[in-house]
């Protein structure tokens, strides 16, 4: 795997503060998810976006069902956690897989590639 | 067998000498599609995947099987800079004068600036210099040694190595050449498609 900068984010298990008790199923990240927030991180940090210190403070009200469905995407026991990693992933989205699932684009039936 | 002067893969002979060229003096048989790796369930959970240029081609095309969509979804991509150069090699060749050339250029253009350049990776010095010896000797027991043929086994070949350097998986159509990799590197993993009818 490529190196990627130490951008890594905070993964304990269980539930964050103030949700609702989860199955355990529930909270174990899906395949995939871990290397999904490392690329997003990576991108971020390509860009000079990441300053690496959480200075600034929210007071905002979420849906706490929201919330608790992305604690067990993300596999995040902490409200900052879990808004961090799900404002890494809303900036740095995986275009490659969007356009990979859903591309309408097509080449001419007599486009040859370069050999 | 011309044995380098250093030895082991400390210097570049080491490296490009670690395949006999004098080991290789017929075409290598071709193993039937049951002997390939095929099957996506088989690659190990987890595993990152890079696409080899058929991948993005025949996504372009509307025949990249959904099996190796949902496959590459589900896993860290690995984007070869190699494969992206043949991208642009193909945008760049296309005649302005054809009907169809602002439309395919437009396309490759728009799936290359969907590639983060985090997710872009290049072969290692040594990548290039075991690629060198792999292509050589398939130009000449293969294929003939054409300039346009020495290019394709050479950048196949990097693919190849660099996939199996970084623990990723080379996703490919060309089952002829990726058959012929197999036998220089046997621990190296691809899976291999065929497109799905246009």
């Amino acid at each position: 795997m490529p190196r990627r900068p130490d951008t890594s984010m905070p993964r304990p298990a269980g539930r964050a503060r103030g949700m609702a008790e989860a199955p355990a199923s529930l909270l174990a990240p899906p395949a995939g998810a871990d290397a999904a927030l490392d690329r997003a991180m990576a991108e971020l940090a390509a860009r000079g976006a990441v300053t690496g210190a959480r200075g600034q403070k929210l007071s905002v009200r979420v849906d706490p069902g929201v919330l608790e469905a992305a604690a067990a995407r993300l596999g995040m026991a902490q409200a900052s956690d879990v808004i961090n990693a799900s404002l890494a992933l809303a900036a740095a989205p995986d275009r490659f897989k969007a356009w990979l699932r859903s591309t309408p684009d097509r080449l001419s039936a007599d486009f040859e590639p370069a050999p | 067998m011309i044995r380098p002067r250093g030895g082991g893969e400390h210097d570049a002979g080491g490296i490009a000498f670690r395949h006999d060229p004098d080991g290789f003096s017929r075409s290598l048989p071709r193993r039937p599609r049951t002997a390939l790796p095929y099957d996506p369930a088989a690659l190990p959970t987890g595993m990152a995947v890079m696409l080899d240029t058929s991948v993005y081609i025949e996504r372009l095309r509307g025949r990249l099987p959904e099996a190796i969509i949902a496959c590459i979804d589900a896993r860290p991509v690995l984007h070869s800079a190699v494969a992206c150069a043949e991208l642009a090699i193909s945008a760049g060749l296309l005649d302005p004068a054809h009907p169809a050339t602002s439309g395919n250029r437009e396309a490759i253009a728009r799936l290359l600036g969907t590639i983060a350049s985090v997710d872009i990776v290049a072969p290692e010095m040594a990548a290039w210099i075991e690629a060198g010896m792999i292509a050589g000797i398939l130009a000449r027991t293969q294929h003939g040694a054409g300039d346009g043929v020495r290019r394709r086994l050479l950048n196949d070949a990097l693919m190849f190595l660099d996939a199996r350097a970084r623990g990723a998986a080379l996703v490919s159509m060309d089952r002829t050449d990726m058959d012929l990799l197999l036998r220089f590197r046997p621990d190296a993993t691809v899976l291999l498609f065929a497109p799905d009818a246009g």
